[in-house]
């Protein structure tokens, strides 16, 4: 099967994404520490939430160097006649096959991000759920977009 | 048009009477106890109390149903004008019901699914409508019918005919069904209730005896061994019992018949139901054993459709319940027989003798490890080491049974899929088999990692179309051979 690789750009909306939320956390985990820092505590159990939270930040900061170029590399999809194929992941790795007959509908979607890289998503949905293919070209998506509503036309005109 | 449009009986806001009216049922009786200048006093807070009964009127004086050839149409809202259309083909169950209030006025509910029902907007495409006796069956035939008049006459033939059920169940068959199946919650409320209520209840009744010590003098008749197997038999006697009693009301006299488009499902002792389950639109069906049941040859059929057995009866959750309890070998005669379109073979491809590590990366194997690793370094290097023989012990025990489980787990798993049904069995000391038609597979999803790859295994989640609550099953690491299969069926 010839699978399709996701847009470069995705990389760097990645790595936005989870630079906001690792913000987010350190300032939340940040402050929590300073209030827990000056709290009537036993120092025993002090020693273990730093240790939990050092290793909670340190997580997100692997998440945004190392992750999106591992993720990068895993993310794949394929539309072929009958089905479309999404295979992702970091460690463990999803391949996820969706025949064309079973698509409802389709959106399009750009969030703040993905519209300042030229980014879009496609979001196939199901009756029995939905799957998205992330960090496509404008231009891909589009092409995606009409492929398969062509096909779910084609269906329910058959029907 | 050939069916309103009409809000149905009024009656419908007086569904929910103690959760929509019981504020303004308590405002009564403070008012007649305590007089009318408590309430006078605290006025601020009557808006409270009425909020609720006047959304429920809103709703009920702002809604309004009709049918045509086609479709059903809801229009709703009191300053947001809505409409809804549902296509009669969408629509998967339809169900009467009546409460006690209902069964005095003659009056039914009509509560129909449709196929939206899985997804976020599974509550603004409820249907809920309240109607006298001819017109509740008048409308459940049209919207069975999906507006072909022909079939409507069909369908009017059928219902004439008497048709003979296929499955009935007597208190008796629930009555077992609650001995047979281990329903922890039951047990432990139970318990709760009966040690909390009963303690509190005997110390009120006989203020001068200390139910603690009463309780400690009798468990002190016993070794700790024997005081411990009496109270978890105790515990689970009444944890049956209740389980039981509870069963025994919901579904009494549950009975199916078999039409040759559907299956009519009706019960209820004080609430009672009628549920007409479209063949067609069942997805599939799981037997499931609980670990007393396989002992004894015994199962429980569940079915998997929209609107039967899901959350969407408010607080009321039912098990979508196909057949309480039954001998294997003779559900799989009833099930061959009344849903014709799947099988209900069990020749299962087991899990490889190579597979087994893998069942061993799960949640709980890791977190008793956690627990065990976490226990013993606290115990020995910062709390001394007084007890590590007893946190040794009882960690090695717990680690047996862990990796028993696990192995249990191994020797469950199995799979199959041919054109008709794709099949899954899993469990531990019960043992669950599913069987999901093959043409209501909706996507096929397979997650592994880079090791388990190379040595050819991976973990495949089924999607398909059914309450939420079961509409992901899993079979653990099977082969990618097992996988293609699957994936060859679906596309097929």
């Amino acid at each position: 099967m010839n699978y399709e690789k996701l847009d470069e750009k995705a990389v760097l909306s990645w790595r936005i994404r989870r630079s906001i939320s690792f913000l987010f956390i350190f300032i939340t985990v940040g402050g929590v520490l300073l209030i827990l820092n000056n709290a009537d505590l036993e120092n025993k159990y002090k020693n273990y939430i730093f240790i939990a939270a050092g290793l909670l930040l340190l997580y997100k900061l692997i998440g945004i160097i190392l992750y999106p170029i591992i993720e990068y590399q895993q993310w794949r999809y394929a539309i072929t006649e009958d089905k479309v194929e999404i295979r992702h992941g970091i460690f463990f790795i999803t391949t996820t096959v969706i025949p064309i007959i079973r698509v409802q509908h389709i959106t399009i979607s750009r969030g703040p991000i993905y519209r300042k890289l030229g980014l879009s998503a496609v979001k196939i949905f199901l009756a029995s759920g939905s799957f998205e293919i992330v960090g496509l070209s404008e231009n891909n998506a589009n092409v995606i977009s009409e492929n398969l509503k062509s096909r779910v036309m084609e269906r329910l005109n058959k029907e | 048009m050939k069916f309103g449009p009409t809000r149905g009986s009024i009656l419908l806001i007086f569904e929910h009477f103690v959760k929509d009216f019981g504020l303004v049922l308590l405002l009564l009786m403070v008012t007649i106890w305590k007089g009318p200048q408590i309430v006078l006093a605290n006025m601020q807070f009557l808006i409270l109390v009425f909020i609720k009964p006047i959304s429920v009127l809103v709703k009920y004086l702002f809604t309004k149903y009709s049918i045509d050839e086609e479709k059903m149409t809801i229009n709703s809202g009191l300053f947001v004008k809505k409409i809804m259309e549902i296509p009669l083909k969408a629509i998967t169950t339809v169900d009467l019901s009546q409460n006690l209030l209902f069964q005095i006025f003659k009056v039914y509910k009509i509560k129909a699914d449709n196929s939206s029902q899985t997804n976020d907007t599974s509550k603004q495409a409820e249907v809920v409508l309240a109607l006298k006796k001819e017109e509740a069956f008048y409308v459940k035939d049209l919207l069975e019918s999906k507006g072909d008049l022909k079939e409507q006459d069909e369908i009017k033939k059928q219902n004439e005919e008497i048709l003979q059920p296929v499955i009935t169940c007597t208190a008796s068959d629930f009555i077992l069904l609650g001995i047979l199946q281990s329903k922890l919650l039951y047990i432990i409320t139970t318990f709760s209730a009966v040690f909390g209520g009963g303690t509190y209840i005997f110390s009120i009744l006989f203020e001068d005896v200390d139910t603690s010590a009463l309780i400690e003098k009798f468990m002190n008749l016993f070794s700790p061994a024997v005081g411990i197997a009496i109270l978890l038999l105790v515990v689970y006697i009444l944890g049956a019992v209740s389980s039981a009693i509870v069963t025994v009301i919901r579904y009494f006299n549950y009975t199916v018949k078999n039409r040759n488009d559907a299956l009519i499902i009706e019960f209820g002792l004080f609430t009672k139901k009628n549920y007409t389950l479209k063949k067609q639109k069942i997805s599939g069906v799981t037997i499931k054993q609980s670990v007393l049941m396989r002992i004894f040859g015994y199962c429980s059929v569940e079915v998997f459709i929209i609107g039967y057995g899901d959350s969407s009866e408010g607080n009321n959750k039912e098990l979508s319940i196909l057949y309480p309890i039954a001998k294997l070998n003779q559900v799989n005669y009833i099930l061959n027989e009344i849903l014709p379109d799947m099988s209900f073979e069990r020749n299962y491809k087991k899990a490889e003798k190579k597979s087994l590590r893998y069942f061993f990366f799960c949640f709980r194997m890791f977190f008793v490890i956690g627990v065990i690793v976490g226990g013993i370094f606290e115990s020995m290097l910062l709390g001394g080491n007084r007890y590590i023989f007893e946190i040794l012990g009882v960690s090695f025990a717990i680690l047996m049974i862990t990796i028993i489980s696990v192995y249990l787990e191994h020797l469950n798993s199995g799979i199959y899929a041919n054109t008709k049904v794709v099949s899954i069995c899993n469990g531990i000391l019960g043992k669950e088999m599913t069987f999901i038609k093959t043409n209501k597979i909706e996507s096929v999803s397979q997650r592994t990692n880079t090791w388990k790859q190379r040595k050819g295994f991976t973990t495949i989640k089924l999607g398909f179309l059914a309450p939420i609550r079961v509409s992901n099953i899993k079979a653990r690491n099977v082969t990618f051979k097992q996988l293609e299969e699957v994936n060859h069926v679906m596309i097929l």
